[in-house]
């Protein structure tokens, strides 16, 4: 074990607490950070090798996703023998939804486990409280097998350093065929992965189908007299939010601030522009003013549900569903969610709007983040890294297989009916069926929603609509250890003087100060930082 | 406690004999001691980290000594410490002189009343906010003061303006304040009911045939029945003033921002376990405990020179 400079300039005490616990020390100087990028270059990514036994009904391309109107008749079953080991797997996850019944009172869960071969036994929390319960754990040093990492987790290569399995011999280049369906996961995704020159994880997928927009309930709309409404400028999309406003009513038109709609308006960056080698963060566009202002504009002709700031992602699902509200921002995801969540009944349809140009034209989408979550796996787990992997190939297996419409819909008869081909989910099999397995790993959104065809129809052409103009965020995949340190909190207060500003209670222009302030408590440092990690990369290629 | 006399029998029991003399005693305190020692005072040593570049994945034997480097935010005034601790004093004071007086005139008021039977049916109602988890007094107040809430729906309804109470930030300490009376104050009655029963009826009736007014009662005979105990109460809240309320606050944050709702306890939140800053986060909770010490001893000394007993004696 390389004993590294930082070991003896941390004094005797840690020496010998190092020397004890056997534990090798970060790297933590900007020369091994430099290393450490052109190292992350240097991982062979696993080869991309596309399962194409499905065709889909609305292809996609790299950027659209597959569409399919009906369910594949006779799923293959692509996985012949169980991936397990007969003992019991840990995995620790956030659970989007509502916390599902336990295994002995849950029989997809007995299902699966039979057919997974070994007992994959979950311990789940909330969206929100997943971050505590992940934090308590690391510090606690009692990780599961199997570990969901979240990707704004501070100082991941440390973390995996220490705690998790390198991957690399077993999914670098051609080593993943071994695992066809996680070789079916675009090479893109799989650059979230690599910390520390190696592959210490398996990526769980998003990209487009976490691509937002504007979301309305075209049925309320529909009401109103308006189809297939396409603002053509920001005045326009503020006209459509008042005439969907009928405050006596107790209904607003948005759930929350539309202020990333108005930014793309504006073509403010997603999250990091890089342009000849310089970055440029969303915060430091000089249309934020613009845009803090127009929003401030929404929020002061009340279109916007009084209650939005409290920004609890339960609320503004059930105003949405509930018809209190009739536009949110939010993905693809969101808007299956929001099928899954129904509660309206059959009248209930959801669309997405295109962005336009703040003064007219065509606006700027945001791509949506590459990966939900990176899945690692515990070094000290008592499995081999190949039962891990099959496991995690499993929950990979792409929409038409028989493993995903288990994975996904459950058992017949008790977790959905098959209407033709289509299996519709019941309520006990909604229920049943939350249980995090997406956040093993997962194959690719595949655009559909069983018996209802015109929604993958709608999706498919919106995002046809937008792809083009999509803009991407340039640090994905580039490492920068003040992100990993002080992302959150230089973001949270950005956020809070946004949402200050907004309601009006601050003025628009603290903005250019705050910028400042972001700036010299560490956003110039996360720049340089990303800009070197950048150059290591151009210069690798 | 038992209170031994101040004059001792001449030959010093062997400490094995008291021992044994006491071994039913000592054995009750036993498991109350090791729940103590495992859970309060075992994790105290984990406060080590405060002095070390502390990350969860190495342990604490594994992580940097940094010395005094995580102090830095509070010795240099870091702004979003200082931020955190002008919340937490603002929200002391107003505790302080809004919160703590509430139970005891709600008590002087119930003892006033009566009918026993109102006065039971009236306390029963004024536990029961205290049972309620902040969530749901949060979502309680939501309800009917929040932007479409009951009065706001109201006064919609009825072309007035609405009002902005949860959310505002100008009111948002005021919010907290009232939350903590409407939820507590009936509860923390209870210890001053029970002092207030204590007092004898016969001062009273002396007082009223020397012709003292319900005011001069008051001062003269309730007040000083209650002294005692209204100073004790006193200072263990001393001890954490800076504690203003945690659950309570991190679920109404976001809507505010934490320029006037980070207190320290959700600095050491947000920087710990959410922003990974845990060496920091440790730094500011270890200060912040030292200064609940030293304020209980200070009260304390302070409760002695006016000869009253306080928390503990000598």
């Amino acid at each position: 074990m390389p004993v590294s400079r930082r070991t003896f300039l941390g004094g005797g005490l840690a020496a010998a607490a190092v020397a004890v616990t056997g534990t090798p020390m970060l790297a933590g100087c900007a020369s091994d950070k430099k290393s450490s990028a052109a190292a992350n270059l240097a991982v062979k990514l696993p080869t991309y090798t596309k399962y194409g036994e499905i065709k889909p009904d609305l292809p996609g391309t790299d950027v659209v996703l597959d569409g399919f109107l009906k369910y594949p008749a006779n799923p293959v079953k692509a996985i012949t023998e169980a991936p397990g080991d007969g003992k019991p797997i840990t995995f620790m996850t956030n659970i989007p939804g509502a916390i599902p019944p336990a295994a002995d009172k849950n029989q997809f869960w007995q299902a699966l486990n039979q057919r997974l071969g070994s007992d994959l036994q979950i311990s789940m929390a909330s969206n929100d409280e997943y971050k505590d319960k992940f934090a308590t754990r690391v510090a606690g040093g009692d990780l599961p097998d199997i570990i969901n990492i979240p990707t704004d987790t501070p100082q991941i290569p440390g973390l995996v350093k220490a705690k998790c399995m390198d991957l690399t011999e077993h999914l670098s280049g051609d080593a993943v065929k071994k695992y066809p369906f996680l070789a079916n996961i675009p090479t893109q995704y799989w650059k979230g992965c690599v910390f520390n020159g190696a592959i210490y994880g398996v990526p769980v997928p998003r990209g487009m189908s976490r691509t937002s927009l504007a979301l309305y309930r075209a049925d309320l709309l529909a009401a109103k007299g308006i189809k297939d409404p396409a603002p053509k400028s920001f005045e326009e999309f503020f006209d459509l939010a008042k005439e969907m406003t009928a405050a006596k009513q107790n209904k607003w038109a948005w759930t929350r601030v539309p202020l990333s709609t108005i930014r793309q308006m504006l073509g403010v960056p997603n999250v990091w522009k890089e342009e000849g080698g310089k970055f440029t963060s969303m915060f430091e566009d000089e249309a934020n003013l613009e845009a803090l202002e127009a929003a401030r504009k929404m929020v002061a002709a009340g279109v916007i549900n009084p209650d939005a700031f409290g920004d609890k992602a339960t609320a503004r699902k059930q105003w949405f569903n509930g018809g209190i509200a009739a536009f949110d921002y939010d993905s693809f995801v969101a808007w299956n969610q929001y099928y899954n969540d129904n509660t309206a009944g059959d009248a209930f349809a959801v669309n997405m709007l295109d962005v336009p140009g703040f003064d007219g034209g065509e606006g700027k989408p945001w791509m949506g983040a590459a990966l939900n979550n990176v899945t690692s796996f515990s070094k000290d787990s008592k499995h081999s890294a190949e039962t891990l992997l099959k496991i995690a190939n499993w929950m990979a297996a792409p929409f038409g297989t028989e493993e995903y419409l288990f994975r996904k819909y459950g058992v017949a008869g008790r977790h959905y009916t098959l209407q033709g081909t289509d299996p519709v989910p019941t309520k006990v099999g909604v229920v049943e069926t939350g249980i995090g397995l997406q956040y093993i790993s997962d194959s690719q959104l595949a655009l559909y929603w069983a018996g209802k065809p015109d929604v993958p129809q709608k999706q498919h052409a919106i995002q046809e609509k937008v792809a083009s103009r999509l803009v991407y965020d340039a640090s994905y995949g580039l490492y920068s250890d003040t992100q990993s340190k002080k992302q959150t909190q230089l973001t949270k207060t950005m956020t809070d003087l946004e949402g200050q500003i907004v309601q009006g209670r601050k003025p628009v222009s603290d903005w250019t100060a705050a910028v400042q302030t972001w700036k010299s408590s560490g956003g110039d440092k996360i720049r340089g930082e990303l800009q070197d990690a950048f150059a290591a990369a151009a210069g690798g290629k | 406690m038992l209170q031994r006399p101040k004059t001792r029998p001449q030959q010093q029991l062997s400490l094995g004999r008291r021992l044994l003399r006491d071994r039913v005693l000592l054995l009750f305190a036993l498991p109350g001691t090791a729940l103590i020692v495992a859970f309060h005072y075992v994790p105290l040593l984990g406060n080590v980290i405060a002095f070390k570049d502390y990350q969860p994945f190495l342990g604490i034997g594994g992580s940097d000594w940094s010395g005094w480097e995580n102090f830095n935010v509070i010795f240099n005034g870091d702004p979003a410490f200082l931020r955190a601790l002008k919340n937490t004093l603002i929200l002391t004071s107003l505790q302080s002189i809004f919160v703590f007086p509430a139970p005891i005139l709600l008590a002087l008021l119930l003892n006033s009343l009566f009918s026993e039977r109102i006065k039971r049916i009236a306390q029963s109602i004024l536990y029961l906010p205290h049972f309620m988890s902040w969530v749901i007094v949060v979502a309680l107040f939501q309800q009917m003061l929040g932007g479409s809430g009951l009065l706001n729906n109201y006064l919609r309804s009825h072309d007035l303006s609405t009002i902005t109470i949860i959310g505002n930030s100008e009111l948002f300490h005021v919010l907290l304040t009232s939350q903590i009376i409407w939820k507590d104050t009936g509860w923390a009655t209870i210890l001053f009911l029970a002092a207030l029963s204590q007092i004898d009826s016969q001062l009273y009736e002396a007082a009223s045939v020397d012709g003292a007014s319900r005011m001069r009662q008051l001062w003269h005979v309730t007040m000083p029945g209650l002294r005692g105990i209204i100073i004790l109460l006193f200072i263990l809240r001393l001890g954490d003033s800076l504690t203003v309320g945690f659950e309570q606050i991190i679920l109404q944050q976001q809507a505010v921002g934490r320029d006037v709702s980070e207190v320290l306890d959700t600095y050491v939140y947000n920087n710990g376990v959410i922003g990974g800053a845990w060496g920091v986060a440790a730094a500011v909770g270890l200060v912040k405990g030292i200064v609940g010490v030293v304020l209980v001893l200070a009260a304390n000394k302070v409760a002695h020179i006016f000869g009253e007993q306080g928390v503990y004696s000598r």
